[in-house]
């Protein structure tokens, strides 16, 4: 019996047995013929903590095939423990090549960035939500979001983002920035800070978002229309440094501020390491 | 006699979901599908592909009469389980010249779920760039499309089931050997 399950394991492609792949394949479809809106999917178990990244690893698992080169980053970086784990685990199940460039990636599995490198067409990103719910700060009943989203009832979430700004004179949410998607539905664009809201307007690639804890997709297909929530008064604007990354120079990228010796010394960098190292690497 | 499948079932059916995935999110873009079957009697090759792809015993699908053995090989490699009439289906598979139920009598969703709403698989003979233009997500700018052998009256009827959006089906056109998306996102102008 435990000789059976074993070898299932060992040979089935991306881990995950048929049976799912093909049920959250079909999610999939709907998902991208119905961009920004959630899909239920089905409530297999997956044999993984939730945190770890189960709804980016299962949509992944079921899309993933031995042509593809993987990429896989956690807040920008490729060599962080979470990234790492999560590359060498569809290495292992999958034998696909693994890359931690944007340009050579066909896909990239994502918790809080997109890369700075401008995404191409035939790409695909896939993002780790952990509350795929925009609204769900705001209501917690699942029937009554459900109800929200079919009536484009969005008043809720106008009306915090303009206590924001009658708080603190500005809106404070920086991550999470709730977007309209296709001009239809409230959408969580994932935990990303908002400076990479832009890049989902109009995207030459496919994303695709997955919630393991609430066994909810949802997508935003290439060329789709993706605005961030703003008002006339107050437009939508992202995050800016003053300083230029201290190890590339570049004064686009999103910079994270570390502390570099006991003593409290700062420097702000590139959170996106692929980049900031594809940058040095062209000042040579 | 159950016709053969794919070579290797687990990676021929990611390759030709990967395309039918593309096909949805840039629709009436014609794709190749990378790997074809054996056609099932009375059915095209890549809609056999697309069939073995979708099909399982979670789902239903309704069509016209089918040959017998393809019922059986269906069966057998999909756990085929069929519906009674199209409104109740998941799935409904036109083979070439067959009649199209009235799209707005096809499960469309709800409000609240629009995804539980049927999707047709259409048999048409060839694509070719004349009959309509097309935009919505996935479309960078406008994109001319036609098929050859569609039912009479389709793009009228794909005018009034986009107009119900988000609720709505979604259609995959299917030729001998490519594949285009029509998710219910797209708006269509005739002419
Ligand atoms: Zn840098």
């Amino acid at each position: 019996m435990t000789e059976t399950c074993h070898s299932q394991w060992q040979y089935n492609f991306a881990f995950l047995d048929e049976n799912t792949k093909r049920m959250l394949r079909r999610a999939l479809l709907k998902a991208v013929a119905i961009p920004g809106y959630q899909v239920p999917f089905g409530s297999r178990e997956m044999p993984l903590p939730y945190g770890w990244g189960t709804g980016g690893i299962q949509l992944t698992a079921s899309i993933i095939g031995q042509d593809d080169v993987l990429k896989v980053i956690d807040q920008g970086a490729d060599d962080t423990t979470n990234a790492v784990n999560i590359r060498r685990f569809f290495a292992r199940v999958t034998s696909v090549a693994t890359t931690s460039s944007t340009a050579a990636a066909s896909l990239i599995q994502s918790r809080h960035r997109i890369p700075e490198t401008p995404l191409r067409p035939g790409q695909i990103m896939v993002f780790q939500v952990p509350e795929p719910e925009a609204l769900r700060t705001l209501e917690a009943s699942e029937v009554e979001t459900r109800k929200l989203h079919a009536h484009q009832e969005y008043g809720l979430m106008h009306v915090k983002l303009y206590e924001d700004i009658a708080r603190f004179g500005h809106i404070a949410t920086s991550y999470d920035y709730p977007v309209m998607v296709n001009q239809r539905y409230l959408s969580s664009p994932s935990p990303i800070p908002k400076f990479d809201n832009p890049k989902l307007h109009m995207s030459p690639a496919l994303l695709l978002f997955g919630a393991g804890r609430e066994k909810r997709l949802y997508a935003i297909p290439p060329h789709t229309r993706v605005e961030s929530l703003a008002f006339e008064d107050h437009p939508f604007t992202v995050q800016r440094w003053e300083q230029a990354c201290a190890l590339c120079g570049s004064h686009d990228s999103y910079l994270d501020e570390i502390i570099t010796d006991d003593a409290g010394a700062r420097m702000f960098v590139c959170s996106d390491t692929d980049y900031c190292q594809q940058q040095q690497e062209s000042k040579a | 006699m159950l016709q053969q499948a794919f070579d290797n079932m687990e990676q021929d059916c990611q390759q030709v979901f990967r395309t039918t995935l593309s096909a949805l999110a840039e629709p009436l873009l014609p794709l190749t599908l990378p790997c074809l079957p054996a056609a099932l009697p009375g059915l095209k090759p890549a809609t056999s592909a697309l069939l073995y792809t979708l099909i399982d015993q979670d789902v239903t699908l309704w069509a016209p009469a089918l040959p017998a053995a393809t019922l059986a090989s269906l069966r057998f490699h999909c756990a085929l389980r069929l519906a009674d009439t199209p409104e109740q289906a998941d799935f409904i598979l036109l083979p070439a010249g067959s009649s199209l139920p009235p799209l707005s009598s096809l499960r469309a969703g709800s409000p609240e779920y629009p995804d539980r709403s049927t999707t047709i698989l259409l048999e048409v003979e060839d694509f070719t760039p004349q009959q309509v233009e097309a935009s919505g997500p996935g479309f960078a700018s406008p994109r001319r499309f036609g098929a050859t052998g569609l039912p009479p009256a389709f793009w009228t009827q794909w005018q009034a089931n986009h107009a119900r959006f988000p609720l709505g089906v979604d259609v995959l056109l299917i030729s001998a050997t490519q594949l285009a998306g029509l998710p219910r996102s797209t708006v269509v102008q005739e002419g």
